[in-house]
């Protein structure tokens, strides 16, 4: 096997080691203040949520490049190289002295499993999306559009009403949903979707359920539900202050649900529905109580920041442990 | 579709003059999306002297309807939920229970803000 192989697969594996730690620590901030985010208002829990949902890859990139800080200043400056002390057979993190023994071969294998896996199911999760994306567009294509209302009326009587694309995020509301409510109503759901497509919640959700892969099976999937939650809370408070009225907002919510709900019973639904009042119940009952305070994220942004600069500065002590931990691993 | 549906003429040449021209598509263009259309089921067609006449297979309700159909069975089974934020979940319906009491408690607050700060 080429030395450059050899090396790639050391690198490889301490960037799935560090993605693994930086899963483990969101792990262990889920698991101590989890609850506590869920209790703040939705602006602040969203953006903590996708920052908490990058943990592990945004670790991953800024430990590998602290830890291979050293071999890329030996590459500029060789006098300051510190590779010759150690001997032939140490797991070189190093783009100077490529590593002269490679990894034990079931090392390899899992290297190879791991990442054919997640190739597997990233080409999976796009064709997916492409294929919402293609259905979302010819919705748009083949509707009324309504450019006094900025929307796509969808051509049926079930009552939907959803901001669906990536790029290009666009309105679409059913003819059945558009006739059933009333201009109050209306208004208040118009509102909430435009906040959508403003706030681009599908290209973040989008980002923040590919980084949940790489975490904990169970942090995954609180990431994924809160972060949708919080994104249908923001706007609804979106709406709210539109109408300046947080009752009509969860009131719309029901009459919505309702009319769903009438629809599934007499099987107008498109497939069968799963029952779960969950995300319902939390908004309708946040918009009954109080507003939360707004909160700052400096002290979270500070923190990681100090983290950052921490591991810049301990980069040597940092490439060090990293080739010690490989060698023990690796061979 | 939006111009057969709408009853615009079925011939390709006619499709092409109301929109192939403003459009910019050729009428080769036009001919293979109808016949595209057609392989598809979408369109059926007759032919009237040496042309198809092509009319809308399906109706714009029953279109949307299949492709809403389709939207859901990939939010459901597939990892598109991100794509689509709607305003009470497409997938997901809250039981009858849960609704009434929700749709009390809203009531009791409106009942409330009538009545005013005492």
């Amino acid at each position: 096997m080429s030395l450059a192989v050899q090396s790639a697969q050391l690198f490889l594996l301490a960037g799935i080691a560090f993605l693994a730690f930086g899963a483990l620590v969101a792990a262990a901030l889920v698991r101590l203040g989890g609850a506590r985010i869920s209790r703040w208002e939705p602006r602040a829990r969203h953006r903590a949520i996708a920052m908490l949902a990058a943990l592990p890859a945004a670790s991953a990139v800024v430990l590998l490049f602290a830890a291979s800080l050293p071999s890329l200043v030996a590459l500029v400056a060789p006098a300051l190289d510190h590779c010759p002390v150690h001997d032939d057979g140490h797991a070189h993190l190093c783009f100077v002295h490529l590593p002269k023994v490679g990894i034990h071969t079931g090392l390899v294998l899992s290297l190879v499993f791991l990442v054919s896996y997640a190739a597997l199911r990233a080409v999976f999760a796009a064709s997916s999306v492409v294929r919402a994306v293609r259905v979302v567009a010819a919705l748009a294509r083949t509707g009324e559009q309504r450019r006094d209302l900025g929307i796509t009326i969808v051509e049926t009587s079930q009552p939907v009403c959803f901001a669906a694309g990536l790029l290009r995020p666009r309105v679409l509301l059913s003819r059945g949903l558009f006739d059933a409510l009333s201009p109050e109503e209306r208004a208040v759901v118009l509102a909430h979707e435009r906040a959508h497509v403003r706030r681009r919640d599908a290209l973040v959700g989008s980002v923040v359920r590919a980084f949940a892969v790489v975490h904990l099976p169970w942090v995954g999937r609180w990431l994924v539900q809160e972060l949708e939650v919080a994104a249908e809370q923001a706007c609804d408070e979106e709406a709210a202050q539109l109408v300046t009225d947080r009752v009509s907002v969860a009131a719309a919510i029901l009459t919505v649900e309702r009319a769903a709900q009438h629809a599934s019973e007499r099987e107008l639904a498109p497939v069968a529905v799963a029952f779960g009042a969950r995300a319902v119940e939390r908004r309708v009952e946040a918009l009954l109580g109080e507003p939360e305070p707004p909160r700052s994220l400096r002290p979270l942004a500070i923190s990681i920041g100090v983290v950052l600069v921490s591991a810049l500065i301990l980069a040597d002590e940092l490439h060090h442990l990293t080739e010690s931990v490989l060698s023990v691993i690796a061979h | 579709m939006n111009h057969l549906w709408s009853g615009g003429d079925g011939e390709a040449k006619a499709v092409h003059a109301a929109l192939g021209k403003r459009r910019g598509i050729t009428l080769n263009t036009i001919q293979s999306t109808l016949k595209r259309l057609f392989e598809k089921g979408l369109l059926e067609r007759d032919k009237v002297s040496h042309a198809h006449v092509y009319r809308a297979r399906v109706s714009r309700d029953d279109f949307h309807r299949g492709l809403l159909g389709e939207l859901v069975g990939e939010l459901m089974h597939g990892q598109a939920e991100a794509v689509v934020s709607a305003f009470v979940d497409l997938t997901e319906r809250a039981g009858p229970e849960h609704l009434e009491r929700l749709e009390a408690l809203v009531a009791e607050r409106r009942r409330k803000i009538e009545r005013g700060p005492r």
